[in-house]
């Protein structure tokens, strides 16, 4: 899998967006490869700048972002560097997408069969069997009934409008498909259920998958890779096996601690405080503030990029100290020795 | 009056706001101190030195908008208008927002059939012709600003009860309600002390609109020919100079009251938008 | 789907029969005979005594009003005090001339605003943006009728381009009939209230559409077409206009009501022989049965208006009807 071209490679990104408060850096020197067939988990608090690098990878930008440097390369074609109509015919095509909330992303008064026909026009022509065809088929892949294709979307529950946003990603037949919070809107077992059709079509279907998701429990158990991404920074990556069980970033083992586990008597822990806001200068490390391994450094400088074996990636200084760090993770006092949790209870 | 300084404040943040403040406040100014400055009464006839009746006399010094076909001062006339615009304005717009107000803060607190009843006037003042309306009631009554004014609030809180409506529906769920219920306050009590304080955004968006119309509407009568005769408004100025046939020859007549009431009502709608647009963040445009 | 047209037709009927017994109360509340507004005082005593009883006007109120109601059913709102014809006649013409004015002139301001609102919102922060905004609130705010002459005096008497009012030309068809309104002449004299007409209409929908769009380019449905791959042109037309129209739509009823209602100006400086000239001048000479059939004529109008805009509502949102 290592030899192979990646189908999408994000190198050395960084995005800003100009709003009336200056300007706010909200990606910082983003690397993020994915092989195909692969199933790479992207996990961080909500602001921490996961959307914006998928809007990035989707061109949608809203007018005020801006992309200061970096690449993204679709095979061997820069994304970035394409003119408007070659990207837009990459859109969908190329890598489409699972929404967030499938109530707000179809459009209320269209049809879900026109919705997926012209995702399917803006690229080719299809006649109009063929595109009943294949709505059906694509119905029947992912679970509900075709005669119901040509319902409005709020004619739908909400697991089927799920399924239908699924349908639609799968319309062209991507290499790649990004799922952002694809069943946060779910009750859990109309999750788990969309969960197993995806995986299965993936295997069917060969396509790579980006699962953008707060819950690393849900990463864990879907994702052969993972990136923890921390206020605009990636600051691991690994195989999720290496990840779960050598976790080297302070943030991972805190995401890690605050999961409950089945069947353990362990409370989970919350990392105290909170995110930076992304207007601040970059000082040092950004997770620097509630980590209970700052120094003076991590205040003071960026921390480099450290490769590890099995293409593992930290950003830390103090990545060494990890394992000692995670044997006394899962005590309330350690936490409390962050320097933002002594400011909240001095 | 804190409402009111809160207002300009907020108005006064965008350029266009600012503006639009000062050009109403200086035709308010000219509304209260124009008649007393005006050169000429408003149907005094003037003449020249050789006591000719001056008709239709182009802008001088002595007469800077010229006179109209019987005489008179067309700027004199559009100062005593000023006083009529506004005064017409105003009243309407205050008697609009009070009713609405009221109407729309019962029906949307008590609901069910006050509700029903209420939204059921209104839906029919909806459908009443507004201008022909006001003309049919003004031919069997008496010509009078009074009526005019009246005649005018009757049919325009509609909109106003509507909008105030719709959001005190929306208001009456909320926590602070709530909290004040179980204190034991009466309805009086929570409509007018702790909804009606929510609602003041809106009825000043309100008051705005119901001013512009105002304003447009006084003119449209008053062009119309069912002004009262005893007032000079500007929109009877133009009537007069359609009337005599006289308006294709005598620009300085038809195009300066026209103009008034266009930068008057322009100024309104943008004061309404500067404050809505600070009011309702929904509105401010994602930059 | 049904049920919701039984309702809206009833409250339309509902609507209409509350405005005409409004009307009635109105026209006999006036101090003095009442029967002054109904009967013209200029006949002979004996021809007023046969028409009190034609009419019923010797009657109980109550029984006068039920007359009232029965005679409107058949279109017989009384004789006219100024021709002394039957009022059905007189306003016959009129209905189809306000008809023609107003309506073509809303659907082309509709048209027009939405398109050119949805255009500007869409390239939001242009400097055009903010000059049609600026522009067509001014325009808002003028008085029609003042627009009206300020067009007569450019267009018919400097530039001799229109003719200064009217319908057609006087003497062209003595007896009006429909033929009148095939003719160039009448489209040459209708050219100018229709764009007067159009262009004031415009300034609303321009202003609804545009700051319509620019809620409508933050929400998810649109970044999901973007990321489809559709081109901007498709995204704008058939994505955010499409929903944009929905606000639009529910605002047509009522700029309809106020176009048809504000034809009285319109058609006042352009001497249109409409409903609302009729009524201005019937109003000018005291003929009340006239006064009122105008005027009840233009109520229904109205609500025929709005009852078709909310048949065009529900075209757009399928959530209406459906739900």
């Amino acid at each position: 899998m290592e030899d192979s071209t990646p189908v999408v490679d994000v190198q050395g990104l960084h995005v800003g967006y100009r709003t009336a408060s200056g300007p706010a850096r909200a990606l910082l020197d983003i690397d993020m490869t994915i092989q195909p067939n692969e199933r790479v988990g992207l996990v961080g608090e909500s602001g921490c700048g996961k959307s914006t690098l998928l809007k990035t990878i989707m061109g949608v930008l809203p007018p005020n972002g801006e992309v200061t440097e970096g690449r993204i390369f679709l095979g061997d074609d820069d994304l970035l560097e394409m003119s408007e109509e070659a990207r837009r015919k990459t859109r969908w095509a190329e890598i489409s997408m699972i929404t967030q909330s499938a109530l707000n992303a179809l459009n209320p008064v269209k049809r879900i069969d026109a919705q997926i026909l012209e995702a399917v026009r803006a690229h080719r022509r299809v006649s109009k069997a063929d595109g009943k065809a294949l709505v059906a088929r694509l119905f029947e892949m992912v679970g509900v009934s075709p005669d119901r294709a040509h319902d409005y979307p709020f004619q739908f529950s909400g697991g089927m409008r799920q399924r239908a946003v699924i349908a639609m990603a799968l319309a062209l037949s991507p290499r790649l498909i990004v799922a952002d919070e694809p069943t946060t809107a779910l009750d859990v077992i109309v999750q788990d259920q969309i969960f197993t059709r995806l995986r299965k079509l993936q295997d069917e279907r060969g396509f790579a998958m980006i699962l953008v998701t707060h819950d690393i429990a849900l990463v864990v158990e879907n994702c052969q890779r993972i990136c923890v991404m921390y206020a605009g920074m990636i600051v691991e990556t690994g195989q999720t096996q290496d990840i779960v069980n050598k976790p080297r970033h302070p943030y991972t083992i805190g995401l890690l601690n605050a999961v409950s586990v089945l069947g353990s008597t362990r409370e989970p822990i919350a990392i105290p405080g909170s995110p930076p806001n992304l207007f601040e200068k970059l000082g040092g490390c950004r997770f620097a503030p509630r980590c209970p391994l700052a120094t003076q450094l991590c205040h003071t400088q960026v921390p480099p990029r450290v490769d590890l074996e099995n293409d593992r990636v930290v950003r830390c200084h103090h990545w060494e100290k990890a394992d000692d760090f995670a044997a006394k993770a899962s005590s309330a006092e350690t936490w409390a020795q962050a320097p933002a949790a002594q400011l909240e209870n001095p | 009056m804190r409402t009111f300084l809160t207002f300009i404040n907020v108005t006064w943040k965008s350029t266009g706001g600012r503006i639009s403040l000062c050009i109403f406040g200086l035709c308010l100014i000219l509304a209260v101190i124009g008649p007393m400055i005006a050169p000429f009464g408003p149907s005094e006839r003037c003449y020249d030195a050789a006591g000719k009746l001056l008709r239709l006399t182009p802008p001088s010094w002595e007469h800077p908008l010229g006179t109209t076909v019987m005489g008179r001062d067309v700027l004199s006339q559009m100062l005593w208008g000023a006083r009529t615009a506004m005064l017409v304005g105003l009243l309407t717009a205050l008697g609009t927002v009070v009713i609405g107000l009221n109407f729309g803060l019962i029906a949307g607190y008590f609901g069910g059939r006050i509700d029903a009843i209420l939204m059921r006037i209104t839906d029919i003042l909806l459908g009443l012709p507004f201008l022909p309306f006001i003309i049919v009631l003004l031919a069997l009554t008496d010509r009078n600003i009074w009526t005019i004014i009246l005649a005018m609030t009757f049919v325009m809180w509609r909109s106003t009860a509507r909008i105030v409506r719709a959001e005190v529906m929306s208001l009456r769920e909320r926590q602070f309600v709530a909290a004040a219920r179980t204190t034991g306050a009466s309805d009086a009590d929570i409509l007018y002390r702790e909804i009606a304080p929510n609602i003041m955004p809106l009825a000043v968006t309100s008051i705005t609109f119901a001013l512009a119309w105002a304003i447009i509407t006084e003119a449209s009568i008053g062009f119309l020919g069912f002004g009262d005769p005893d007032v000079v408004s500007w929109g009877s100025i133009i009537y007069d100079a359609y009337a005599s046939q006289a308006m294709y020859r005598a620009p300085w007549w038809v195009v300066p009251p026209g103009i008034a009431i266009m930068v008057l009502v322009t100024s309104v709608y943008f004061i309404g938008r500067a404050y809505e647009e600070v009011i309702n963040p929904r509105l401010q445009e994602r930059s | 789907m049904s049920s919701f047209w039984v309702r809206r037709l009833w409250q339309s009927a509902l609507t209409l029969l509350i405005m005409l017994t409004l009307m009635f109360f109105m026209f006999r509340m006036l101090p003095g005979d009442p029967t002054a507004t109904v009967i013209s005082p200029a006949l002979y005593p004996k021809a007023q005594e046969t028409l009190r009883i034609q009419f019923g006007l010797d009657k109980p109120l109550w029984e006068q009003y039920l007359v009232y109601v029965k005679n409107l059913a058949v279109f017989d709102f009384g004789l006219s005090f100024h021709t002394g014809r039957p009022v059905a006649d007189e306003i016959s013409g009129r209905l189809l001339n306000t008809i023609l004015l107003v309506f073509p002139s809303m659907i082309a301001a509709y048209a027009l605003g939405a398109l050119v609102g949805a255009i500007v919102g869409w390239r939001r922060g242009s400097k055009l943006e903010a000059i049609l905004v600026f522009l067509s609130t001014a325009l808002q705010s003028a008085p029609v009728f003042w627009l009206s002459m300020l067009a007569i005096l450019f267009f018919s008497i400097r530039l001799d381009l229109f003719p200064i009012g009217h319908i057609v030309s006087p003497g062209m068809f003595p007896e009006e009939n429909w033929r009148m309104y095939l003719s160039m002449d009448f489209l040459h004299h209708l050219a100018l209230p229709f764009l007067v007409n159009t262009l004031y209409q415009f300034c609303f929908p321009f202003l609804l559409m545009r700051s319509s769009i620019l809620a409508t380019v933050g929400e998810d449905y649109i970044e999901l077409a973007k990321m489809k791959g559709l081109t901007d042109r498709r995204v704008l037309y058939h994505h955010a206009m499409r929903n944009s129209l929905l606000p639009l739509a529910t605002t047509l009823p009522m700029t309809l009501g106020w176009a048809v209602a504000g034809s009285v100006v319109i058609e006042t400086v352009f001497s249109w022989p409409g409903l609302g000239l009729l009524m201005v001048e019937a109003v000018g000479r005291s003929d009340y049965p006239v006064v009122q059939a105008a005027f009840l004529l233009i109520a229904v109008l109205t609500v025929v208006g709005t009852l078709i805009a909310d048949l065009l509502y529900t075209l757009l949102d399928p959530r209406i009807v459906n739900a």
